[in-house]
């Protein structure tokens, strides 16, 4: 019979932050396709940490996918963490990865090498801290202390990762270096 | 054999290489019949990028200051220390230096325009070689408009001018054999379908095959690559379909393949990553607009895929295979792996690119017709565990397992956290796939170049399994084995030079 079920009703989780604090709680999102029922979060012990129903208005842009948000506690401990998600006897599971609690500002700002161009929407990430520039190519994060790998992600665009050391607020500029995207025929000469 | 038509030259296919034998055989003093299966001219070179690689010194590398001689091209397309030249017919790429210069200049004499511009190419060339074709200037006889398409330009002008120096050019005639005089081994003609009725065409000097290749036809590839099974697209469909039959025709007659290891050398284009999903025609340089004149067959755009941290790449059975960001062989070996199929052992079935909203918020792709072709190409659905189950195409040879799925998604959403992919190592996962609604889209590698075919001669006559030359049977372009040449020059030198030797025959 649980099996069964298990064929129609699945789950989704998204929303959850990246990291989230050590200690602290964090909200997520959990949907399921079903109409009524009631999520549970288990920890990895398999406590249940978090309960709730699911709210009556489909997730938007889905088919029928009912959705809450639940509240649930952050690992005690910084690193990886795995989470459970049940509903009417199905189950999936989540990751969480917890940081000490961000204490300074990392702010930012990327440009073109040669054109000295901005950058938006370039991926910056630090350990699991992350972020991504605006349209005024900037970005601000909240970030712990500690010493860091600070990597940029742009299509088109490289940059080499920059060591970085947090013990306060700090204030970078950065660059990429424009890559044009090699042109499909230019790869094979057609 | 009572004929329906007559021609000194009888050409079969209107591609670059049969354009190139047509306009050269009508040059020497021929007249020429054009025999092409499909509705219009070009075949593939019509969608190509219209980079013709012809160097030894052509006018516009003079222009440009550009050193280079017939004999560098030689050294360069026989280096014995790259794979896509040292497999090669020393013989035929003699000829093909030495030709160069006169065939760059043949495309000038025939109204072909280039962009002023030389282009410096990853393959055996050392030196820059490469100029770009004018696109043609009439968007509605182009086939896949405002892409660069720029081999609209070359064959469109030589299709012109062949016409206008006497070549009558039969579209909507497919050949289905070629006639053979049991006497003397000459061949006299071929039979082609055209609307339903034979028509037998006498080749009163000889017979070009130009037909194109060999990727669309699933036994003939297997020949070479057992892996190639009916699931693998081909590059310039579904406008040009390479289904070997010129060289089906000629091996009827005993003609020899050639160099066969260049199509497995793993050097080129053969086989490609896709890079626009959710079509079942999402060849790298090819997009087709809404505007095409094929629209109606090609159906969907698809999503271009500048950036594959936005996907994962997960197999029929729903598990990815290799890191996504990778598009050398290693990825393509690994995509065309059994993955686990006892039924089928040949081949690595469909790949599916799995993506979320997020994915379609910051690429800004539209997942809906007719970006995307959803009879069989690209699902949706509000979980991860419902798209598997969505999944139906006929090269999905088994239900996707949802619960395999969720997994491998879960799997993969950990290694983002982490910052760490444990399984194929993809360099710092970006992206967790999380957000519904979920998708999944085509991207199963797609075959492009035909690097081997019929055994030729230097003049392109066709030679058979015991080595003599079948008489009056020529080969030029992607039909013809011996030189693993991607694009354009090997087929407009080979082609100018079989129609020159066709018509000078003896009737």
């Amino acid at each position: 019979m649980e099996q069964a079920v298990a064929q129609t009703i699945s789950l989704a989780v998204w929303d959850v932050p990246m990291p989230v604090v050590a200690g602290g709680t964090f909200q997520i999102k959990v949907g399921a396709t079903t109409p009524s029922g009631r999520v549970e979060i288990a920890d990895s012990s398999g406590a249940v940490v978090a309960s709730g129903a699911l709210g009556s208005t489909p997730w938007a842009g889905s088919e029928a996918l009912h959705w809450v948000v639940l509240e649930l506690p952050a690992p005690a401990q910084v690193g990886v963490a795995r989470y459970s998600a049940r509903c009417a006897g199905v189950e999936t599971w989540f990751s969480v990865v917890a940081a000490a609690r961000p204490e300074h500002t990392l702010t930012v700002q990327v440009t073109e090498q040669a054109s000295k161009a901005v950058l938006d929407n370039v991926e910056i990430r630090l350990g699991p801290f992350h972020a991504r520039t605006d349209k005024t190519g900037r970005a601000a994060l909240s970030i712990a202390k500690g010493d860091y790998q600070l990597q940029l992600w742009r299509t088109a665009h490289i940059a080499q990762p920059v060591p970085v050391t947090i013990a306060g607020d700090v204030s970078l500029d950065l660059t990429m270096v424009h890559v044009p995207e090699e042109h499909p025929d230019a790869r094979w000469v057609r | 054999m009572e004929w329906t038509l007559s021609a000194d030259v009888v050409v079969v296919g209107a591609g670059a290489a049969g354009l190139a034998a047509a306009v050269s055989a009508c040059d020497h003093g021929a007249d020429v019949i054009v025999v092409e299966e499909n509705t219009d001219i070009g075949g593939h070179a019509m969608l190509s990028g219209g980079r013709v690689q012809l160097g030894g010194g052509n006018a516009l590398q003079t222009k440009f200051g550009i050193e280079d001689s017939p004999d560098q091209v030689f050294a360069d397309w026989v280096n014995p220390e790259r794979g896509d030249s040292r497999y090669n017919d020393r013989d035929l790429v003699r000829a093909f230096a030495d030709e160069c210069v006169p065939t760059f200049q043949f495309l000038l004499d025939n109204g072909v325009t280039f962009i002023e511009k030389p282009i410096v190419t990853p393959d055996a060339a050392t030196v820059p070689r490469v100029f770009v074709t004018h696109e043609w200037h009439i968007t509605s006889e182009i086939v896949a408009p405002r892409r660069n398409r720029n081999g609209s330009g070359l064959v469109r002008r030589l299709a012109e001018s062949a016409r206008n120096k006497g070549a009558q050019i039969l579209l909507k005639h497919e050949m289905k054999g070629i006639v053979r005089d049991g006497r003397n081994g000459k061949v006299e003609g071929i039979v082609a379908a055209a609307d339903g009725r034979a028509v037998a065409i006498e080749a009163r000097k000889g017979i070009v095959i130009a037909t194109g290749g060999h990727t669309g036809n699933v036994n003939f590839r297997r020949m070479f690559d057992p892996r190639l099974t009916e699931e693998y697209q081909q590059a310039g469909m579904p406008y040009s379909f390479q289904g070997a039959d010129g060289e089906l025709a000629a091996m009827e007659i005993g003609a020899s393949l050639w160099a066969t290891g260049t199509q497995t050398s793993e050097v080129g284009p053969a086989i490609t990553k896709t890079r626009h999903v959710g079509t079942r025609w999402g060849y790298l340089s090819l997009y087709y607009e809404l505007d095409s004149p094929i629209f109606h067959l090609c159906k969907a755009t698809g999503l271009t895929v500048t950036d594959w941290h936005e996907a994962i790449l997960v197999n029929q059975f729903g598990q990815r295979f290799w890191n996504e960001l990778d598009s050398s062989y290693d990825f393509i070996n690994a995509a065309l792996a059994n993955h686990g199929d006892t039924g089928k052992l040949n081949g690595g079935g469909p790949l599916w690119a799995i993506f979320d909203a997020n994915a379609v918020a910051r690429q800004n792709w539209k997942p809906e017709p007719p970006h995307v072709d959803p009879d069989g190409y690209f699902f949706s659905a509000d979980t991860v565990f419902e798209l598997a189950g969505r999944i139906s195409n006929p090269h999905q040879r088994q239900p996707m397992s949802g619960a395999v799925l969720q997994e491998t998604v879960n799997r993969y959403n950990g290694f983002v956290v982490s910052g760490v992919d444990a399984d194929f190592n993809k360099p710092s996962p970006l992206h967790p796939i999380a957000r519904p609604p979920f998708y999944a889209a085509w991207a199963t590698p797609i075959l492009h170049d035909s690097l081997t075919g019929l055994r030729t001669d230097t003049q392109g006559q066709v030679i058979d399994i015991r080595g003599e030359t079948i008489p009056g049977l020529y080969c030029a372009g992607e039909s013809q084995g011996g030189f693993a040449q991607h694009g354009l020059g090997r087929c407009l030198v080979f082609g100018r030079i079989a129609g020159r030797h066709a018509a000078q025959r003896n009737s």
